[in-house]
């Protein structure tokens, strides 16, 4: 499947990257702009999330964690330590990936609803620890952070951010269809399958929760950098429902679907502000029927269509 | 610490731990039927508290009567979830069972705690309680309305742990809980118990929400951190074990009143308060994940 | 000794319940050996042990020299013993050579379509490869339980482990399952087969061991372990005899 779908799927994903890049440039005003970056941000988010949960089977909370973790250790480090706003980056996915790491391999006995509250746990900590230690983080207060292009237009950022997010996107999709994509299906299908046909279960499963979190850490750093003031609601679990349901609605197990699904319903949520607060009840509404009747999502579904159109299968 | 000081604080959390033990035990019943951690459960504990809001406050109905109210509402809505959203689990019509149930649960969730700050707003509402005034033990004072709470909940521990063992609604939730398959073949309706167990599982939590409601204040996101109170309980005493809730209450809320008092630092101290249970669920999850007093269970 | 695979002493209790005691069990290089015994006697005890699922209580498991208890499944099918399962563990939202692919993929000398082309190959010789591209849930029972020996087949085992392949499998396609095992062996693959079929033990082990109440009973050709009064015993006899 792996072979073939390179083929179908580039020509959509080209179409598909050059109406993101051109939106700017067709007009699309500022504000809009603005709020499509944030999209890619929980792009990135839903996408990380995805691998770990979708491609993996390993669920997990802690992802808005993780996002918070890499996005407070790269402004304090960079801070702190005179660290350039690059460095500092770097320095927030770097932890983000040994804590990701760490929490992979303390979990690595758990399964469900066991691992869900495990990861539900880390999360509620990183974030409690965040907000209790506000004499360096600022707390709820807020921890400003210097812009990370300086002087920058949102067109600026959102190229940025357009680029980032394409480039993480390429590089776990290289990933997941390289034999390690393998590897990580087979642990989902069946661990102990998979095992006594020698994939290193253990390796892999500490491995995809580091790489999910390191994502995730790249992206709390470059949104830190970008909205310039962060908080621990960030961190929260109702951010964490919000990528759950964005995901959900996109197609958690693919991490393209995934993550339009992120840069889509931020795009959404923003458009449809008139409708206050009642929006966020139809997002979950539409996340629940989704799991419920389209566990494809609104994208699987829509490439079933397609594909099935086509005649294939 | 004068002795009182540390009476009081050890009643506080008794207080809290009763009701914290109340929602502990709905999730441990739903968990036990269903096999199934419903994440929603902190929504159904918030719901219930907005519920006797509306029959007590709005209504006016006796505070009894709207913690009836949120009982029965709540039971039935929790019916109703199981039937629409749990039951194709069972029926094997779910390609992942596990992770279904889990993220349709947290998704609920979502939609639960964003319906009620639609429907009610954000602001806090603080409706009537059971019982108004203080209370006075010697030297000691405590405040009516918790301990009329915690008097409550007492009572529906008792009612629903009495039901279990000596109902036959109870015998047959056990045979379920204990061997699914087996309850069937001995002809319990395993599909309407489980709709009824998912329901008794909400109805307590939403009497949790509606006893400390007026204690504490009924808001949208009232339920978050008790939720999380509620999975410390359940996974410390064991998934399923009845028993087990009630000691897990009573050890995290004793925990959480003196851990704060232990450390020096006081503001950090209550600060991270929270944590505590959370380090403690870590801990029982790496080292003896089936809890005090449930069985290992490979997964959950 | 020169055994392939050395049991010694091998001992595993379960909360006080006795499955296995003191097994002594060799495996020459290349045999094909049946293992049988009543519900409850061990077998398959005795095989997750080999195949690294339990840690035995005592005694161990040497395998060309080197000590394999306690070493876990994943090592051991690095080392070259591969094992079946009861009940299919195929990958099923996986296609049918993907699931040839993960086995294959584990050795990272070798390119994925040097690996693409061997389990293609394997597949032919199944008569699986018309069903390459489908999904492995697709297939029947049957197919499900030769899918399974095709993903043994990839890691180039020297030693298999055989846990009831024969389930529910359809006459034509059990005698298609003899042939590959008798190829796998004639290639030097030592088999080691646990199977509740008698027929299908007699028909291909040239020696069969077997277990009751977690001890060896037996041990010897299948003429005589079928006249052997203990067997008998174990399977028809009154099971209350210490």
């Amino acid at each position: 499947m792996s072979g073939i779908l390179r083929h179908r799927a580039a020509l959509p994903c080209l179409v598909l990257l050059a109406a993101f890049a051109a939106l700017p440039l067709l007009g699309l005003p500022d504000y809009w702009i603005y709020t499509t970056t944030i999209g890619f941000y929980y792009a990135l988010l839903t996408a990380s999330w995805s691998l770990l949960v979708g491609f993996v089977g390993r669920i997990s909370f802690a992802q808005t964690a993780m996002a918070g973790l890499g996005a407070y250790s790269a402004v304090l480090l960079g801070q702190h330590l005179g660290l350039s706003i690059f460095s500092g980056l770097v320095a927030g996915v770097v932890l983000a990936a040994l804590v990701g790491l760490a929490i992979g391999w303390l979990t690595l006995r758990l399964h469900g609803a066991y691992l869900g509250l495990t990861t539900i746990a880390f999360a509620e900590i990183l974030r409690i620890a965040v907000t209790a230690e506000h004499g360096l983080t600022k707390g709820s207060l807020g921890l400003p952070a210097e812009a990370l292009i300086p002087n920058g237009t949102r067109q600026n950022y959102y190229y940025l951010f357009l680029a980032v997010t394409v480039a993480s996107l390429l590089v776990m999709a290289a990933l997941l269809r390289s034999r390690v994509g393998l590897f990580f299906q087979a642990i989902r299908e069946d661990e102990d399958g998979a095992a006594s046909l020698g994939v290193r279960v253990t390796l892999w499963k500490t491995l995809a929760f580091a790489i999910s979190s390191a994502f995730a850490g790249l992206a709390g750093g470059l949104y830190a950098h970008f909205i310039q003031l962060i908080t621990p609601s960030m961190m929260s679990l109702q951010e964490m429902g919000f990528v759950l349901a964005m995901a959900v609605i996109g197609g958690f197990h693919n991490i393209l679907f995934a993550a339009l699904g992120g840069v889509g319903l931020q795009f959404l949520l923003e458009l449809l502000r008139e409708m206050g607060e009642w929006r966020l009840v139809v997002f979950g509404a539409v996340a629940i029927a989704m799991l419920r009747f389209a566990p494809n999502g609104v994208f699987g579904l829509l490439a079933g269509a397609f594909s099935s159109k086509r005649g294939d299968r | 610490m004068s002795l009182l000081a540390i009476f009081e604080q050890a009643l506080n959390g008794l207080i809290i731990s009763t009701l914290y033990a109340l929602t502990a035990l709905g999730l441990s019943i739903i968990f036990g039927v269903l096999r199934i951690v419903n994440f929603a459960h902190g929504e159904i504990y918030m719901l219930g508290g907005y519920v006797y809001y509306c029959a007590a406050s709005v209504l006016g109905l006796p505070p009894v009567v709207a913690v009836a109210s949120a009982v029965l509402v709540l039971m039935a809505a929790g019916a109703l979830i199981e039937r629409s959203l749990i039951r194709p689990v069972h029926e094997g019509k779910v390609d992942r069972p596990d992770e279904y149930a889990i993220m349709i649960t947290f998704a609920l969730s979502v939609f639960l705690l964003n319906f009620a700050n639609s429907v009610f707003g954000p602001w806090p509402q603080r409706p009537a309680p059971l019982f108004r005034g203080r209370v006075e033990i010697g030297e000691l004072i405590i405040s009516g309305d918790r301990l009329a709470a915690a008097g409550a909940g007492v009572l529906l521990i008792l009612t629903t742990v009495l039901v279990l063992r000596y109902t036959w609604l109870g015998k047959a939730v056990r045979a379920i809980s204990q061997d699914r398959g087996a309850a069937e073949i001995f002809g319990v309706d395993v599909s309407r118990y489980s709709m009824l167990s998912f329901g008794i599982g909400t109805a307590l939590a939403a009497a949790a929400g509606a006893l400390i409601g007026p204690v504490f204040n009924v808001t949208p996101i009232m339920g978050v951190i008790p939720v999380i109170k509620a999975y410390i309980i359940v996974v410390l005493g064991g998934l399923g074990s009845i028993p087990g809730a009630i000691v897990g209450a009573l050890i995290l809320g004793q925990v959480e009143s003196f851990a704060t008092i232990l450390i020096p630092d006081t503001s950090r101290a209550l600060a991270y308060k929270d944590a505590y249970g959370l380090v403690v669920l870590v801990l029982i999850l790496l080292v003896r994940p089936q809890g005090l007093f449930g069985k290992r269970e490979r997964r959950a | 000794m020169s055994a392939q695979l050395k049991i010694e002493g091998l001992t595993k209790a379960f909360d006080g319940l006795v499955a296995l005691e003191a097994i002594d069990l060799a495996v020459e290089a290349g045999e094909l050996l049946g293992l049988i015994g009543p519900n409850g006697s061990g077998k398959t005890t005795l095989l997750n042990i080999v195949g690294g699922y339990y840690e035995a209580s005592g005694g161990r498991v040497t395998f060309n020299g080197r000590r394999i208890d306690g070493k876990a499944p994943s090592s051991l099918a690095r080392l070259g013993i591969g094992r079946s399962f009861q009940v299919t563990k195929v990958f099923k939202r996986l296609s049918v050579e993907q699931n040839l692919m993960v086995p294959g993929a584990t050795d990272w000398s070798v390119s994925q379509a040097r690996t693409r082309a061997r389990a293609r190959a394997i597949l032919a010789d199944l008569n699986l490869d018309s069903l390459a591209a489908d999904r492995a849930s697709s297939l029947s029972g049957g197919q499900a339980k030769l899918l399974e020996f095709g993903r043994i087949m990839m890691l180039s085992p020297e030693l298999v482990l055989l846990d009831e392949p024969f389930g529910g499998v359809h006459p034509e396609l059990k005698a298609f399952m003899y042939e590959r095992i008798r190829d796998w062996n004639a290639g030097g693959v030592t088999v080691v087969l646990v199977s509740h079929d008698m027929g299908s033990i007699f028909d291909l082990c040239r020696r069969v061991v077997t277990l009751s109440y977690g001890q060896i009973i037996a041990d010897g050709t299948p003429e005589e372990v079928r006249k052997d009064p203990a067997v008998l015993d174990a399977y028809l006899g009154d099971h209350h005899a210490a």
